[in-house]
């Protein structure tokens, strides 16, 4: 069930009228967990058991871990959670990609081996749930934070539809102490905008954009390379809109019923740096992999090689978490070597006493900064949309040795919507840039004059009619 | 200490990065919805309320943006419009008609200067033409239509966004068109006509969202004519340049397509003889064209399918013309579309055979 869909709005007023009917606590979360279970089994019933399974796994782990105290037996448990959560991902969504690969091998070497493949089909948001219940349980494997002794509270934990899909990424120490609270239905305009504005990053920039983006990664040889940059960057608008228009909508249903989640994106292409654009872009998965790999891998604690070493790794499973694609592995390797290679140039301005911090830097370097993280991040784009490596490889070389042939207009674009998707990411650039310099716009909106305020929304709601993608189109983070 | 004291004391001693910046504005929203206003769910309400007016005043809009904002298929205004007045001769198609015939030419070279129209538009099917044919004014005394030997032998009703742009502009089906087109294509029957006027009006939305390519276009290509291609009811698209020979081989290998099952499909022989019987009670000559093509897209099985499609026409009182060979191949600026040259061939050839000299 998606959120932009006449379904889920008839779920969504079904809950909330069915929760304003009952006042007993409980019950209401009894009740908001079954409809998070109801949301789930909508596209496929019986993919509801492993998210069962690792529930009812990681509530028992936790439980047992409350009253052991020998070493031996905790490590033994965790091993047990993690085996169980990695084994359903590895099955589900890395089993046929691992067969495949091994068969390629195989072939290679001159052997003629082709086992049947299972036709497994990816239980939707199986990579975000099993992050959740992982770090619950090695947070209380670490006494980092109490057992969760309600299963109802755990299994609303586990299942809160709004995050369940596609993140962001619970902790539980973040959002345990939020199901405690009371469930409060609540309804203020910062909600009502928020909503509003994932759902207008969703249905009027990414989804009016796909379609141009499709059409030139589809055969990136036809187009010229300003074709290729335009559409790069189209991509990169798309994903954004995609994925932290999902975010907010999230955010803002979730505060419908008066809890809180974290914020996953926070102006990614303002960043000037690798580490800057992780702190900034898909910050649940970033912090996730911070805390439960790259820092028990050992971090920056052993010197320049294993911090190298320890963020290509991270970076490397990082982008195979987004889907079983040799394209995500070189994805998570160019953010790895780029995180490595600005950790090297920073220990090297360190070294010599230049001055590091960014205050102290004239406006030329931000921006020249700026424009080489955008750009290395638009390359990094080119690897994450084009699966197909030869295609992929064409788009990268006409996007880094640009081509100058700029005769576009008799290449069928019209087609494509090329002058509808420039409009868009000309209109989202200007958007973004002023909330990037006045601050969000949601939120000068909510402070505005209620007639001032009506009158954005109207004209939202106008705009949300007439560029209403025609045909339903599914969140891009959905696949992973 | 409760086991909720406990949950806050470790969020709190965890402090994650993350979280701070959404619990800093989470507290900001409230805060100021809170100390600003009164009624904050009230507020939230009307801003709820206008969103929801917004939707209601984006459907109102629609069809006047459509009507008022040029797109590909804005020439379907013009024909309807032209259907009003008193043409004695209309002639249905697709592009290739558009290129084919110059009905100005026509009429001249027909006795008595009779008022001749091209109704046609880029894309249209046979269906599409069915549908408006079917209301030609009373003083139309011969309805050409022109359709592909491919599009006969297709079951399939037309592509959907010329059903929308068709509505959007006006014509919506009257029960007699909607049995028919029931009984032609039964469950594949296209939703574009059956949905409410409402629907139909939502589903039209694409048409603004054409603004910024038919304006790029408008602005890039002037020799594109495309003010003529919208309103010009005689010749709207008249071609001078010929595509490049890669192209032009590309679009043959595009283009050339074999013809697989019958020559015409129930649901086509159903509209055909629907339409002949229209046209018998009207005392209308309806006759149907095959258009012109390139000697190197020739079907190998033409001279059959022409022959069943004759037969078919004689049981049902309507004319065929064989006009695929009228134009040479270097009147052809692409596998399908005839030169201005190609045109003037193939009107004259068209007017004789209404003559009753070819």
């Amino acid at each position: 069930m998606l959120f932009h869909t006449q379904e889920f709005l008839i779920f969504f007023a079904a809950l909330i009228t069915t929760l304003a009917l009952v006042r007993n606590d409980v019950a209401r979360k009894v009740i908001l967990t079954g409809a998070s279970y109801f949301f789930y089994m909508w596209w496929k019933p019986l993919f509801v058991l492993p998210l069962l399974a690792t529930t009812f796994i990681d509530y028992t782990v936790a439980r047992m871990l409350e009253f052991e105290e020998r070493l031996a037996r905790r490590r033994a448990l965790l091993a047990f959670s993690l085996v169980a959560n990695l084994g359903l991902l590895a099955y589900f969504k890395y089993f046929n990609f691992f067969a495949e690969n091994v068969v390629a091998i195989a072939h290679a070497i001159g052997f003629d081996f082709s086992p049947a493949l299972a036709q497994l089909i990816l239980p939707v948001g199986i990579s975000f749930y099993t992050f959740h219940t992982m770090s619950y349980t090695i947070d209380v494997y670490r006494r980092e934070i109490p057992v969760c002794r309600s299963a109802l509270t755990f299994a609303l934990f586990i299942t809160f539809f709004p995050v369940l899909v596609a993140g962001p990424i619970l902790r539980a120490k973040q959002f345990i102490p939020e199901l405690q609270k009371r469930i409060r239905l609540t309804l203020t305009p910062e909600i009502v905008l928020l909503i509003m504005r994932g759902l207008a990053k969703k249905v009027l920039v990414a989804d009016n954009i796909g379609k141009f983006v499709d059409g030139v990664f589809a055969a990136p040889q036809r187009w010229p390379s300003v074709i290729i940059w335009i559409a790069t960057i189209s991509f990169a608008v798309q994903i954004y809109c995609d994925f932290s228009g999902y975010s907010d909508i999230a955010r803002g249903l979730a505060r419908v019923f008066g809890l809180e989640i974290p914020l996953n994106f926070d102006r990614p292409y303002a960043a000037r740096n690798p580490s800057e654009f992780w702190r900034r872009w898909h910050i649940s998965l970033s912090t996730w992999l911070r805390d439960y790999l790259y820092i028990p891998l050992g971090g920056n604690r052993d010197g320049a090689a294993r911090t190298y070493r320890n963020l290509m790794i991270t970076m490397l499973l990082g982008g195979l978490w987004h889907g079983a694609s040799w394209n995500y592995v070189l994805w998570g390797a160019m953010h790895g070597t780029m995180l490595a290679v600005h950790r090297a140039w920073s220990s090297r301005r360190s070294h010599h006493r230049l001055p590091t911090t960014d205050y102290r830097l004239p406006r030329a370097k931000h921006a020249l900064s700026w424009l080489a993280m955008q750009y290395c991040v638009l390359l990094t784009w080119i690897a994450f949309r084009v699966t197909d490596t030869s295609k992929m490889l064409i788009a990268m070389r006409k996007f880094i040795v640009f081509d100058f042939n700029f005769a576009i207009f008799d290449l069928g674009l019209g087609a494509l919507s090329f002058g509808f998707t420039l409009v868009v990411v000309a209109a989202f650039i200007i958007v973004h840039a002023t909330s990037w310099r006045f601050g969000d716009l949601d939120q000068r909106i909510a402070r505005l004059p209620l007639p001032a305020a009506a009158a954005v929304c109207f004209v939202c709601g106008a705009l949300f009619v007439v560029f209403w993608p025609l045909t339903e189109k599914p969140f891009i983070y959905f696949q992973f | 200490m409760s086991e909720q004291q406990v949950w806050t004391a470790a969020a709190q001693a965890a402090a994650l990065p993350a979280a701070a910046p959404a619990a800093a504005a989470g507290a900001a929203a409230n805060e100021s919805g809170g100390s600003r206003h009164r009624s904050p769910d009230l507020r939230a309400l009307a801003l709820l309320l206008a969103i929801l007016l917004g939707v209601a005043a984006g459907v109102l809009a629609i069809p006047f943006a459509f009507r008022h904002i040029p797109n590909d298929l804005s020439r379907i205004a013009t024909v309807y419009a032209a259907l009003r007045g008193q043409p004695a001769i209309v002639v249905f198609g697709d592009s290739r008609t558009e290129a084919s015939v110059d009905a100005a030419q026509l009429s001249a070279e027909l006795p008595g200067r009779p008022l001749a129209y091209s109704a046609a538009w880029h894309g249209q099917k046979f269906s599409q033409a069915f549908a408006i044919a079917r209301r030609v004014p009373a003083s139309v005394r011969i309805v050409v239509v022109s359709v592909s030997l491919q599009d006969l032998a297709s079951p399939t009703p037309g592509e959907p966004r010329i059903w929308e742009a068709m509505r959007a502009y006006g014509w919506d089906p009257d029960p007699a068109t909607l049995k028919t087109m029931r009984e032609a294509f039964g469950g594949a029957v296209p939703a574009e006509i059956t949905r409410s006027r409402v629907g139909a009006i939502v589903a039209a939305r694409w048409g603004v969202r054409q603004l910024a390519d038919t304006g790029l276009r408008a602005l890039i290509r002037r020799d594109l004519r495309l003010d003529r291609e919208r309103n010009d009811l005689f010749f709207p698209t008249a071609y001078t340049q010929r595509v490049a020979p890669a192209a032009f081989e590309g679009m043959l290998r595009v283009e050339r397509t074999i013809i697989v099952g019958p020559t015409i499909s129930d649901a086509k022989k159903h509209l055909l003889a629907s339409l002949a019987g229209i046209a018998r009670e009207r005392h209308q000559q309806l006759v149907l064209l095959i258009p012109a093509a390139h000697s190197r897209m020739m079907i190998v099985d033409h001279e059959r399918r022409m022959a069943e499609l004759r037969a078919f026409a004689a049981q049902h009182g309507f004319g065929v013309i064989d006009a695929s060979r009228w134009v040479a191949d270097d009147d052809f600026i692409d596998p399908l579309h005839p030169s201005v040259n190609g045109a003037r061939t193939f009107t004259s050839r068209l007017a004789a055979a209404m003559r009753g000299e070819d």
